[in-house]
């Protein structure tokens, strides 16, 4: 593991300028070292000290508190909370999509029986519902989870009014994106209010009957000023999903769309709730509503490095995050020294910095640039010789 | 003016008002001229333990409104946090059945005035989502929920109904922010009568049988009973369900019940046996989730799992 605390002491000597956070002094920060052990609650009293301290003991993993704290040193109960960063969390690895997850590996707990690809449900040799999986990292998960950034994006700004200087982007520096509202009215908001909002994200427990009228000939009309009524509308109109519903119904569904009103039987009408509903969760974004919720949660400072990938989790303006490319933008970790590893794992192609590496098989041994080598070792795919 | 004060006795106006007159805790117990107002107070707290939708009104002098809910606002506080929950709530009664007789300016006032809540109107009102969800976590329901409502550039759409029922949420609050004080002498007797018929009326209430290892939103949600606080019908329901399945009797649950602040016995025990009849299933856990239940993973793929 030296050469891996090398290459992270290097990464801050040089960039520890760059690390921001705002109201340092009010926040609570967490460290998790190269030995494993966590240090919470610590607390400093400006940036200048948090950079020092990163470049003084480089951990691995770098977390601050979304909340501001009158005591951020004290433990949970009595820390006083001011406000909190409203923060959305949008992780491939909740996804279960086929392309993001083709070169993860699972392996039973049980068994030891292992596969690619999405995890089972239960182990196909002996049933076991304990698998551990090593995920892989592709430019699939990072597609897929920008699609996210500009859901939410697109409703903050338009649906919840915030103003755009007061949202900040950054890659978490593995498999998404965190999107933050920093300042304003929704900063002072609690737990059970942040559900809410996460819930209006993702269009979970959105009830189109709310949205139906029916006039006085029995003709029912859909609502769309609902936010969450219109997207669903817009991906049934986009086709694909709309092959599960009867032509007739189909029919009637173009004109429920184009405004218009129809006659619907009782069936019909339970059949287009149900068809709504499902639309409005697959067309909201789909982030962690735990964590939006959690005012007490830790997370990444922006532009330290991913113990996980060794990929720094660079904070992006609202332009840049669409051309936004990790495996060339958020390699932070030097290519010197150059270290050799033993493949511990299958590791497919991939490409940092330009540059294909691999495909490896266990066993292999490589000469790599350090950001490389400590791409496989953090992902436990390859191990320092 | 008065109207106002009347209605809604939490108000800034009322506020000003007291400030005016410099009214003091003193005063509040001794003043001779507020014997009534001490009164009033005492009716409010019986009624709001009672359940009884008693709505006091003096018109001839309607700072007598405002005294006695402050007094009775303090009485309860001293009693103790569930009689506070309690008020809060008979409060809020009070404030929905009569705030029907104000106008929309008088409802908009209140709102921005005494709560800082910011509205904008064309032909309907539109409040800032922050204010709105402050008040809309407090209700239960479908059309409560964000997701179901027109949200535009930081503001969502509301009609006068829904700004009553809101301003109503934040009397509520407000009043459970009273702090708790020592009180004087005759202050502090209706609240020692108070104490005792509320006591009386919780006694039957925490005797049921062991808890067993219930999955943490059921464990939530009887903390919550016990707390005196409120809980949406879906939450009753899926209590009920539950504590129906594991073995409870309608009678164990009934007093459970017993620690919510609208409790009323008719109502509750017709929907327990209801519950009961039908044989319903504790709601699925995406269920508990959807309806904003769910604190949390808790490993548990059905709320029955691993209970006998």
């Amino acid at each position: 593991m030296m050469f891996l605390e090398r290459l992270f002491a290097s990464y801050y000597r040089a960039m520890a300028g760059t690390i921001y956070v705002s109201d340092v002094p009010r926040r609570e920060f967490m460290f998790r070292g190269f030995d494993g052990k966590v240090r919470r609650h610590i607390s400093f009293h400006d940036l200048s000290e948090l950079r020092k301290y990163l470049m003084s003991e480089p951990p691995l993993h770098a977390y601050y508190s979304v909340s501001l704290y009158r005591r951020p040193t004290a433990p949970m109960e009595e820390k006083e909370p001011i406000r909190a960063e409203l923060l959305f969390d949008i992780d491939s690895t909740d996804f279960e999509d086929e392309g993001c997850e083709k070169d993860s590996i699972w392996r039973c707990k049980d068994c030891g029986y292992t596969g690619r690809g999405i995890k089972p449900s239960e182990c196909p040799k002996c049933g076991s519902e304990r698998i551990d999986v090593n995920h892989w990292l592709n430019e699939r998960c990072i597609s897929l989870t920008k699609l996210e950034v500009r859901k939410l994006m697109n409703s903050l700004d338009e649906e919840f009014g915030v103003d755009l200087d007061a949202i900040a982007i950054s890659y978490t520096g593995n498999r998404g994106f965190h999107v933050r509202v920093t300042e304003g009215p929704l900063t002072s908001l609690g737990k059970e209010e942040r559900r809410e909002i996460a819930f209006y994200m993702m269009g979970r427990g959105f009830e189109p009957s709310l949205f139906m009228t029916v006039d006085d000939k029995g003709r029912i009309s859909l609502l769309m000023e609902n936010g969450v009524m219109r997207r669903a509308i817009e991906l049934l109109s986009s086709k694909p999903h709309m092959v599960r519903v009867s032509p007739i119904l189909k029919e009637k569904l173009v004109t429920l769309t184009s405004g218009r009103s129809v006659r619907l039987n009782s069936r019909e009408r339970r059949a287009l709730t149900n068809l709504l509903r499902e639309e409005a969760l697959r067309s909201g974004a789909k982030i962690d509503w735990m964590v939006t919720m959690d005012t007490g949660r830790l997370t990444r400072i922006p532009n330290s490095i991913h113990g996980k990938t060794g990929f720094r989790a660079l904070s992006l303006t609202l332009e840049d995050y669409e051309v936004f490319d990790p495996f060339k933008d958020a390699v932070g970790l030097p290519a010197e020294p150059e270290v050799k590893v033993r493949v511990t794992l299958d590791v497919p192609t991939f490409r940092l910095k330009g540059e294909n590496f691999g495909p490896y098989s266990p066993g292999d041994e490589v000469n790599l640039p350090g950001y490389a080598a400590a791409f496989l070792v953090l992902r436990g795919r390859a191990e320092s010789t | 003016m008065y109207e106002i004060i009347l209605i809604a006795p939490f108000s800034r106006e009322a506020a000003q008002l007291l400030e005016e007159q410099g009214l003091t805790l003193e005063d509040l117990a001794y003043d001779p001229l507020l014997e009534r107002a001490r009164t009033l107070a005492r009716e409010r707290l019986i009624s709001a333990i009672e359940g009884r939708r008693h709505l006091i009104l003096d018109r001839a002098n309607p700072m007598n409104e405002v005294y006695s809910y402050l007094a009775a606002k303090l009485i309860a506080a001293k009693v103790g946090r569930s009689m506070l929950n309690r008020l809060a709530n008979y409060e809020a009664k009070r404030f929905m059945d009569l705030s029907s007789r104000l106008s929309r300016k008088h409802l908009m006032d209140l709102a921005t005035g005494t709560f800082g809540i910011s509205l904008r109107e064309d032909h309907s009102i539109w409040m800032d989502v922050a204010s709105y969800l402050r008040g809309c976590v407090g209700i239960g329901g479908a059309k409560w929920r964000l997701v179901n409502r027109i949200l535009r550039r930081g503001y969502v759409l509301i009609d006068d109904q829904d700004l009553r029922r809101i301003l109503a949420e934040y009397a509520k609050k407000r009043i459970l922010e009273t702090p708790r004080v020592e009180l004087p002498t005759p202050l502090e007797e209706i609240a020692q009568e108070v104490s005792d018929l509320f006591a009386k009326r919780m006694k039957r209430r925490f005797k049921r049988p062991k808890k067993g290892d219930f999955p943490p939103c059921i464990k939530e949600l009887i903390a919550k009973i016990r707390k005196g606080e409120n809980l949406t019908h879906q939450a009753r329901f899926s209590l009920t369900a539950f504590l129906l399945n594991v073995g409870w009797t309608q009678d164990q649950i009934l007093d459970l019940f017993r620690g919510f602040p609208d409790f009323n016995e008719k109502v509750a025990s017709y929907q327990i046996s209801h519950i009961s009849k039908r044989k319903y299933k504790p709601p699925s856990c995406e269920t508990m989730r959807n309806w904003g239940l769910c604190p949390g993973e808790c490993g548990r793929r059905y709320m029955l799992e691993g209970l006998a």
